[in-house]
């Protein structure tokens, strides 16, 4: 046994927080769809491109979004895949400029930098606010062509994001062993929010779901590990569905605050101009 | 004296001493010359009879490479032949730990060691070409000199490389001196990063596998005292007593 075991037997966990406390993530925007957010010593920088091009052939009014990732992780990549893509937050048809032959190309990259824990829950996050602050340039359809034009020149249009998916990893603690795990309806497993490299390490389990504040579930994936309770499982959603909402909010916070700092750039270079 | 160096440029090395190198510094085996090779705080040191300069550079680093005579913190991961592989860093290649290298060890009389089980040795063989290898011998005496099997009932905790280097050579750091105010405590410190800490009894079980009741209190001091450590790499002097008040201030 460990003193992580034991700590979190008796409710605790080393780094002081609650078992269901998350960390409050940091988040720096740059310029240019450049984002590093970090929670403890997890750090993922991401950054957002676009590109014109083509559609897919078999998809002709949607636009493309792509995301990389630099380590090669098939759970990371596949549960990003799901929770942005497939969940369509991004509006895709929204991205076409001309049916069939001009589209836009997002394209987000995921660097991680340090990892101290739960790396998808702050991929999302972070993809999440980089997408509803990233400006594509605005365009006009001239003889078949198309125009481009600067910052200053026309006002850059936002993503239409539909909705905002939160993801949280619950990590799963068997307390006893896992024959009284499989046989007794009286051991309950000990779940824990957002842990830290070490917790993953020992857990037993764990389940990834993803849901946005209108109480939707997007996926929920739990691969293997320690058979839990299904009445568990739901009250484990109905607890994630309380924090989406809080983490909407704090989402929403965050990318008001960084637009105002931008408008108030932009009004003060329009300032500059009238002067 | 501390100063700021840089890669490549020149150390202030006294003629007609011995030098002795420490991490950081290099010598370069065709023209014997010694550069730094890490940027960083540079550390000079002459002794009072002016006989030996001791010159290393302290950078924030989180690789180890093993070297001569270091005292390390290891983990028991498997057996190898003859010996016990023990990783001394996560993602490092493990190093070997000889069966022979315990005091009073003989073919007949080995060491029982488990799986996860911690171990304090120094680093005796650091050609990194070949296996690197640890023994738990002191090669003065050839008696056990602190080496040994740390105990489970310990919590091993992580810092940065020179952190773990100020804690275990410079006599006058104030943070231990502290922390003994708030508790009592057994420590070993690892050069690869790794510390061992136990606050009183640390974790301590009963004949049937129970947690002792009086133990959780000692796991919380371990704890906070290994938290007021880690956070102590990252503050100035000043605020060292502000972080053991932070750290404690749960405990009664």
């Amino acid at each position: 046994m460990s003193y992580h075991k034991e700590f979190i037997k008796n409710g605790e966990r080393l780094n002081g927080r609650k078992l269901s406390e998350l960390r409050v993530p940091e988040v720096d925007i740059g310029q240019n769809g450049e984002l590093t957010i970090s929670a403890g010593d997890t750090k993922i920088f991401i950054k957002i491109s676009s590109e014109i091009s083509k559609p897919y052939d078999d998809k002709p009014n949607e636009g493309i979004l792509i995301i990389n990732n630099d380590i090669d992780n098939d759970i990371l990549s596949r549960i990003v895949e799901k929770s942005i893509r497939k969940s369509n937050a991004l509006d895709l048809e929204s991205l076409v400029i001309s049916t069939g032959k001009i589209c836009w190309i997002i394209k987000i990259d995921l660097n991680i930098l340090n990892f101290d824990g739960n790396l998808i829950d702050y991929c999302i996050l972070g993809i999440m606010i980089n997408l509803l602050l990233y400006k594509l340039p605005n365009y006009d359809i001239v003889d078949n062509s198309i125009k481009l034009y600067n910052l200053d020149e026309k006002a850059p249009i936002s993503l239409s994001i539909l909705h905002i998916p939160i993801c949280f990893t619950i990590s799963f603690y068997n307390p006893s062993t896992i024959e009284m795990n499989l046989k007794s309806d009286e051991v309950f497993e000990i779940s824990l929010f957002d842990a830290d490299k070490q917790e993953e390490d020992l857990r037993d389990s764990y389940m990834v779901i993803t849901l946005n504040s209108n109480k939707e579930i997007i996926q929920l994936s739990k691969l293997g590990g320690i058979p839990i309770n299904s009445v568990e499982v739901l009250k484990l959603c109905e607890i994630c569905y309380d924090k989406a909402k809080e983490m909407t909010q704090w989402i929403k916070d965050v990318v008001k605050k960084e637009e105002e700092k931008t408008s108030d750039r932009v009004k003060m270079l329009a300032a500059v101009d009238q002067r | 004296m501390t100063s700021k160096i840089y890669p490549g440029e020149t150390l202030p090395l006294q003629k007609d001493v011995n030098i002795t190198l420490g991490p950081g510094a290099y010598k370069n085996p065709i023209t014997q010359e010694i550069i730094p090779v890490s940027a960083g705080l540079l550390h000079c040191k002459t002794n009072k009879k002016q006989t030996n300069q001791l010159v290393y550079v302290e950078t924030k680093s989180k690789r180890y490479i093993p070297k001569l005579n270091d005292f390390v913190v290891g983990v028991v991961n498997g057996t190898l032949g003859e010996s016990y592989k023990v990783s001394l860093q996560e993602g490092s290649n493990n190093v070997l730990l000889s069966f022979m290298g315990f005091p009073n060890a003989t073919k007949k009389n080995r060491p029982n060691l488990k799986n996860g089980q911690a171990v304090y040795a120094r680093v005796s063989q650091d050609v990194s070409e070949i296996d690197i290898e640890i023994e738990c011998i002191d090669p003065t005496t050839g008696k056990e000199g602190g080496f040994g099997v740390l105990d489970e009932s310990g919590f091993i905790f992580e810092v940065s490389l020179n952190f773990a280097n100020e804690l275990l050579f410079n006599s006058s750091s104030i943070y231990f001196e502290k922390l003994s105010e708030k508790c009592k405590f057994e420590i070993a410190i690892g050069l690869n990063g790794k510390i061992w800490i136990k606050c009183g009894e640390g974790m301590k079980y009963d004949d049937n596998n129970e947690l002792l009741p009086s133990s959780l209190n000692d796991m919380k001091y371990t704890v906070a005292a290994a938290n007021y450590l880690k956070n102590c790499q990252f503050i100035s002097k000043s605020q060292i007593d502000q972080s053991l008040k932070d750290s404690f201030k749960h405990l009664s």
